[in-house]
């Protein structure tokens, strides 16, 4: 009896214990793409002048939906400097695209099922920022900030344009946020609390 | 049930509320943050749940006390993932740990911090970049490590001293328990015996009050009995100076009794001298009256004789002339007769003359006496006024001091009462202090069964800081 009494608790205890680890693992899993330089511009943009900024949102994610404020706060960039490009992944309900393109982004709505293969290994998760610059060469892939992004990140993609404009090359952020293909979805969330349409 | 046990049962019901209370708080957060509702809601209530399972399960509450230290961390976990993972959100682990010092079991705090070290060892192996979201070095966790481990060796240094201080209070407990007991007996007959002393100096208070309402009554009384007594006295000087009055009245109508006695015997002077004098007048009436009738007679028939003989003497003629000289000695004799009427009438008017003038004398006398006797009347009168003043006032001083007597005598019994009240209160206080210097005493045995029960706690308290200094070097060896 005492034996199944201590079985209970140990079961309970590591039962807590997964479940907080995957909740944690959400936000502390890096989801930069694996092969950053995979990503190629002409899927997503084209007609670069000087740079080319292209993020990658999904309106399920909730930190998607803080670079989505972000964008909406402020207006594109000069386009005949900088072409930002937001790429959306599953806006089935068109709770972005709309929003964005009248504030003047391009965007290009996708759905992930239907990414490339190719692409696939390079876009693991969102929120992604990737900077080309006149040449098509990737010069930045990886997150906005160090941490999830919350109401309270700073981000500043011009700040990074500026640096790149100075020669300087800007390490990579982690990509903290959600997982694009089904794969990753299922790794990161097996007790479906995250990702519904599991 | 012990303290100890006391207290953690305390200890669990108040982190099972304050797990239960974080649910608004993480609503909030999942709200700010845009993160999961139903996590918000659950994690608090499925560790809650599990809290009170395994609180029934095990009857010994050090197992769920340990669990608590895991649930909290699981707590704080659920905190930090609605915050995104943002490190602010870790402080709640540092505050927990401290916090679960109130279970006084450092086992607790050991399970609190075994969790959070499993972890973040584990993420840092299993995903060394999600820990600090860089390619931290195991020094670097370990740095972060050392303030929940240094903070976990407080906080169990901490809930292993309460732990000691919660025995101790048991062993303080069983021994002073006896002592308790008795200095609760004691208090309660002190308390008694205080509350009974309350009430006899209550009595005292009451009697002296009496005592001191009577005497205040007692001393207006007097004042009024004073007051009284000088009306009397002033009353009966009255009354003396209208018997000095009555007396001098008295005297008066002794003197006027005298004047009225002389008159009375001037009045029988006069009397006398008026009978004498009417006597006389009578006498000499009477003899006027008899000659005169005498006088009258003569005359009358000599004038009838006179008249006869000229008559006859008439008839006579010459032969009649000696008639005529007859008729004419009778006229003679009437002559005479008319003389010695005359002299009747001197004597008549002498009787006359004596009688004004006794009638004056008489009147003149009567009309002395008269004025005399109204002056006498008058006299009396306005001494019988004096007198019926004099009585009034003797009457009404009479009545006066009858009052002034009656109010004195009610004066006089009140002023017994006063006293017999007075009596009886003081014999209320007599009684009331030996029932307190009875009490006293009683006090007196109670405060020194209290001495005694303090030596024994000063010893006992002697006693528990030597075994505090043994466990302090055994804890120092």
């Amino acid at each position: 009896m005492v034996f199944l009494k201590y079985s209970f608790l140990f079961i309970w205890v590591v039962s807590v214990s997964a479940v907080v680890g995957v909740m944690h693992s959400w936000h502390y899993v890096n989801l930069s793409p694996s092969e950053p330089t995979a990503l190629s511009i002409e899927n997503y943009s084209s007609n670069i002048k000087s740079y080319g900024v292209v993020h990658f949102l999904t309106p399920a994610c909730s930190c998607s939906k803080n670079i989505f404020n972000h964008l909406m706060s402020r207006a594109p960039y000069d386009p005949q400097e900088i072409k930002e490009t937001v790429v959306l992944f599953d806006d089935h309900q068109d709770s972005m695209s709309s929003k964005l393109q009248n504030k003047g982004y391009e965007v290009l709505s996708l759905l992930s099922s239907t990414i490339n293969k190719q692409d696939k290994g390079s876009v693991r998760g969102v929120p992604l920022l990737v900077i080309y610059n006149k040449n098509k060469v990737t010069k930045y892939v990886g997150g906005y900030s160090e941490q999830a992004i919350t109401p309270f990140t700073d981000i500043n993609v011009a700040g990074y344009i500026a640096e790149l404009e100075k020669g300087r090359t800007i390490s990579s952020k982690p990509v903290i946020g959600c997982a694009v293909s089904k794969e990753y979805k299922k790794l990161l969330d097996p007790f479906g609390l995250k990702y519904r349409e599991i | 049930m012990k303290i100890y046990e006391k207290n953690l049962k305390q200890s669990l019901k108040i982190m099972n509320i304050a797990i239960l209370l974080h649910i608004p708080v993480f609503l909030y957060m999942a709200n700010f943050f845009d993160t999961e509702v139903s996590i918000a809601v659950g994690a608090p209530l499925v560790l809650f749940v599990g809290q009170k399972i395994f609180e029934l399960v095990f009857k010994n509450l050090n197992v769920p006390a340990i669990l608590m230290g895991f649930s909290s961390m699981a707590l704080s976990a659920t905190m930090i993932h609605l915050g995104k993972g943002m490190i602010e959100w870790h402080f709640h682990i540092f505050v927990f740990i401290g916090i679960l010092s109130i279970f006084a079991n450092p086992y607790t705090i050991v399970a609190a911090a075994l969790t959070a070290a499993i972890h973040h060892v584990s993420f840092f192996y299993f995903l060394p970049e999600s820990v600090f979201n860089y390619n931290a070095s195991i020094y670097i966790v370990i740095i972060h490590a050392a303030f929940v481990v240094v903070e976990s060796i407080a906080c169990f240094f901490l809930s292993n001293q309460f732990k000691k201080s919660l025995d101790l209070q048991d062993r303080i407990q069983i021994e002073i328990e006896p002592l308790v007991v008795s200095i609760d007996s004691s208090s309660k007959s002190s308390s008694k015996s205080c509350s009974t002393l309350l009430d006899l100096t209550g009595s005292n208070s009451s009697a002296i009050s009496e005592i001191s309402t009577g005497a205040s009554r007692i001393s207006e009384m007097a004042i009024k009995t004073k007051e009284k007594i000088e009306e009397t006295l002033d009353l009966m000087k009255q009354t003396q100076s209208s018997v000095r009055e009555s007396s001098a009245v008295i005297k008066d109508g002794e003197s006027f009794l005298e004047s009225l006695n002389e008159i009375k015997n001037q009045m029988e002077d006069l009397q006398s001298l008026s009978a004498s004098q009417l006597q006389s007048v009578v006498d000499s009436v009477n003899t006027i009256s008899e000659k005169t009738g005498i006088i009258n007679d003569i005359v009358f028939q000599t004038k009838l004789l006179s008249f006869n003989a000229s008559v006859e003497a008439a008839r006579a003629g010459e032969q009649g002339k000696g008639f005529a000289v007859v008729a004419e000695e009778i006229g003679g004799l009437a002559t005479s007769s008319g003389r010695a009427s005359e002299e009747i009438s001197k004597i008549v008017e002498d009787s006359r003359n004596k009688l004004s003038e006794s009638v004056g004398t008489i009147s003149n006398k009567l009309s002395d006496f008269q004025s005399r006797l109204e002056d006498a009347f008058t006299s009396w009168e306005d001494i019988n006024n004096r007198l019926k003043q004099s009585f009034i006032v003797v009457e009404s001083n009479s009545v006066n001091q009858e009052a002034s007597l009656n109010i004195i005598s009610e004066g006089a019994d009140e002023q017994c009462d006063g006293v017999s009240e007075l009596s009886s209160a003081l014999s209320s206080i007599d009684d009331s202090s030996n029932k307190s210097l009875q009490q006293l005493r009683e006090i007196e045995d109670i405060t020194k069964r209290l001495e005694e029960d303090s030596k024994m706690l000063s010893s006992l308290q002697s006693n528990l800081s030597k075994k505090k200094q043994r466990s302090h070097k055994v804890v120092e060896v």
